[in-house]
This record gives structure tokens, C-alpha cells and sequence, in this order.
């Protein structure tokens, strides 16, 4: 064999040793890489969402006014109040215990002749909430205005 | 012209002269008349308008007050109120009526009648002095409130509650007391008895506002929230 022959075989020999060495260098860095890629903690996303705000609606009632003369044995209560809480209205002759599902209400109530003393309370859904109430004097006198 | 011509033809002016006078009367009197008529319906407009008004400003004006009668003078009434307020009740011997409500019936009574600690409704106009009653119904009172039982007596059937306002309350639960207790599932109110009413749950109670022999308020409605709707 001659000389020149030998050299460029070992030349190519050492050659492919390193090239072979450099490509499996990347390849295993590349996979420990992964690893303690997947080994740590991932970083959380922060995510930025719109505070809910709560509001609470008070008790009121729209009709009737209090110390109210009527003429007919019944009225219309109408009030607003928490959404989704628990209505109670009571007076010596009826009783009414309904869910508040709009902010709004509106219910016949029956009188008797004379004075009505009518409650009515208010249990907001959170039990946190303060329970409201609200009394109404209405005068059930026919023949009187 | 001729003297035979000129007479007719000034009789006949004459007559188409009182004929045209006689068209211009009859329709000033139609308008006259039509306009009377005009004016006779604002007017009839105007006094219903009047009439609404005047009652409507009544209707405003018309208030009734209740209390218990503290004094009881000629001509006039001296009434505690709700809040505890004195007011002064104008009595008119002669416009004055007064009533007794008793089962939903109206029974007409005497200014005699009326005594000390009566709970009196008075309907009549508000001055600066006091109320010039037109009539005064004697009425039953009736405490209507709520809170929560805390303590419950099995022996004696009487339950213990404070109210909203921290006020102690005593219930006697009687055999004609209605006692009703809400399903917390359907939220419909069901007839219950006093085994099913425990310490915790809230309470609404209708009581006539005089306490019995044993200083308790004879409950005439009891309306049971029981404490488990409250932790849903």
C-alpha cells in the first residue's frame, strides 16, 4: 500500500471519529436538555381576570306607601330586593315565602277590614348578608275616602 | 222710470233686504247657540277635572293613624303610636263616627264606648295640632315580627325568641296556633307540629299584642325557616 494511501484512510478515519462525536454530543445534550426541561417546575401563566364585583340590593318597596287608606281587600306588593333571596311576607290573615329569582317583585296580598300590619323580610342568598325587613301599616276602610 | 216699475222693485228690495237680515239672525243665533253648547262642555270638562282633583287631594290628604288611647278628654283623644309617640285626636261632636271591628264586620258604637288602652284607627285629616277624626274604628292589635328560637320548652309547649332588634320574646304554641314549616326543597310552606321545630330555626310569628296568665304571647301564626336552608 503505498504511503499516500494510508494517510488519507487514516486522515478519514480520524475525520469520522470526530464528525461522528460532534453530531452524538448534540444529540445527547439535546435530550438532557428535555428532560430537566420537563423535570422543572412549568412556569405558571399569569392570568389577569375581571373582579367580579358583588353588589347588594337593599330591600325597598315601591307599592303601596305606608299608612296607606284602601278601599279594596287586597293590594299589590311590589318591592325590589337581592336577587335569589328568600322573600317572607306575613300579616295576621296570609303568609308568603317565595325566592327572589329577579331583583324585582310583585305579588297580590288579601286585607282585612281595618288595620293590616304587614312584614316583610328579606334573607339574601349569602348567608354573610344581613337579613333585611320592612313593616307596612296599611288601613283596609271601605267607604272612608 | 215708471212709477208702476219703481214700487215693486222697491218692495222687492225691501223683502230681499228683511230676507238677508232675517239668513244673518238665524245663523248668529246657530253659532250662538253652538258655542253655548262649546261652553257648556269645557265648563262640564272643567269641573271634572276639578272634582278629580279635589278628590285626589283628599285620597292625599286622607290618612289613618293608629294607637292605644292613653286619655281619653271631651273633644278630644290623646293616642300612643307605634313609636311610642303621643299624637292628639280633634273629635267633632257631631261629624265624629265611630266603629267596632270585630271578625271583619263593622258595628257602629258610641263616643262612650271608647276606654283607656283601646287600640283605636283613626281616619281623618292631619294638622299641625293633631288628627280632626271623621271616624274611629276600635280594632284588635296584632304584633307581627320574626327572629330566632333559642331556647324551647317541651313541657309547657313555649318557645324562647329574639328578634332582629334583640328583643326577647316568649310564644306560647297553643292548640289553635297555625303552624306551618318550609320545605327547603320546594320552598312550599307545609302544616307542621311543635316536635319538628328546633333551637336554631327562624320564626315568624303573628301574636294579638296582650300577654296570657303566664306572661307569654298566646302565637296565633307560626311561619318555621329552619336553620338547614340557611347552609345549603
Amino acid at each position: 500500500m503505498k504511503k499516500e494511501t494510508f494517510l488519507s484512510i487514516f486522515l478519514g478515519v480520524v475525520f469520522g471519529f470526530i464528525f461522528a462525536f460532534i453530531i452524538l454530543g448534540n444529540f445527547f445534550q439535546s435530550q438532557v436538555g428535555e428532560k430537566i426541561k420537563t423535570s422543572l417546575p412549568s412556569k405558571k401563566e399569569v392570568s389577569v381576570l375581571p373582579l367580579k364585583m358583588t353588589t347588594f340590593k337593599s330591600l325597598n318597596i315601591t307599592n303601596p306607601k305606608n299608612f296607606l287608606i284602601i278601599e279594596n281587600d287586597k293590594i299589590i306588593i311590589e318591592g325590589e330586593g337581592d336577587k335569589n333571596s328568600l322573600i317572607v311576607i306575613q300579616s295576621p290573615i296570609k303568609e308568603l315565602v317565595f325566592q327572589n329569582k329577579e331583583e324585582k317583585f310583585k305579588v297580590d296580598f288579601p286585607l282585612v277590614l281595618g288595620e293590616n300590619v304587614i312584614k316583610i323580610v328579606s334573607y339574601p342568598q349569602n348567608p354573610n348578608l344581613k337579613t333585611q325587613e320592612k313593616t307596612l301599616f296599611i288601613y283596609y276602610l271601605p267607604n272612608e275616602i | 222710470m215708471n212709477k208702476k216699475i219703481l214700487l215693486p222693485f222697491f218692495a222687492l228690495i225691501v223683502f230681499f233686504l228683511f230676507l238677508f237680515n232675517l239668513l244673518i239672525f238665524a245663523s248668529d243665533k246657530t253659532d250662538s247657540d253652538s258655542a253655548k253648547k262649546e261652553t257648556q262642555k269645557e265648563v262640564e270638562i272643567l269641573k271634572e277635572k276639578i272634582a278629580s282633583k279635589v278628590a285626589e287631594l283628599r285620597r292625599q290628604n286622607w290618612q289613618a293613624f293608629s294607637g292605644k288611647i292613653v286619655e281619653i278628654k271631651k273633644g278630644e283623644i290623646e293616642i300612643k303610636d307605634y313609636n311610642e309617640e303621643k299624637k292628639k285626636v280633634f273629635i267633632d261632636d257631631l261629624l265624629t263616627k265611630y266603629y267596632l271591628i270585630k271578625n271583619n264586620q263593622k258595628k257602629e258604637i258610641n263616643f262612650s264606648d271608647l276606654k283607656k288602652d283601646d287600640y283605636i284607627i283613626v281616619s281623618g285629616v292631619s294638622t299641625d295640632k293633631g288628627i280632626s277624626a271623621n271616624v274611629i274604628f276600635v280594632d284588635e292589635k296584632y304584633l307581627v315580627d320574626f327572629g330566632k328560637i333559642v331556647e324551647k320548652d317541651k313541657n309547657e309547649y313555649w318557645l324562647k325568641v329574639v328578634t332582629l332588634t334583640n328583643e326577647t320574646i316568649s310564644l306560647d304554641i297553643e292548640v289553635f296556633t297555625e303552624q306551618w314549616l318550609l320545605n327547603i326543597k320546594s320552598l312550599h310552606l307545609e302544616k307542621t307540629g311543635f316536635s319538628k321545630i328546633k333551637e336554631g330555626d327562624m320564626i315568624h310569628f303573628v301574636v294579638k299584642d296582650k300577654k296570657n296568665e303566664n306572661n307569654r304571647f298566646s302565637a296565633q301564626k307560626i311561619v318555621i325557616i329552619p336553620q338547614e336552608y340557611f347552609l345549603k
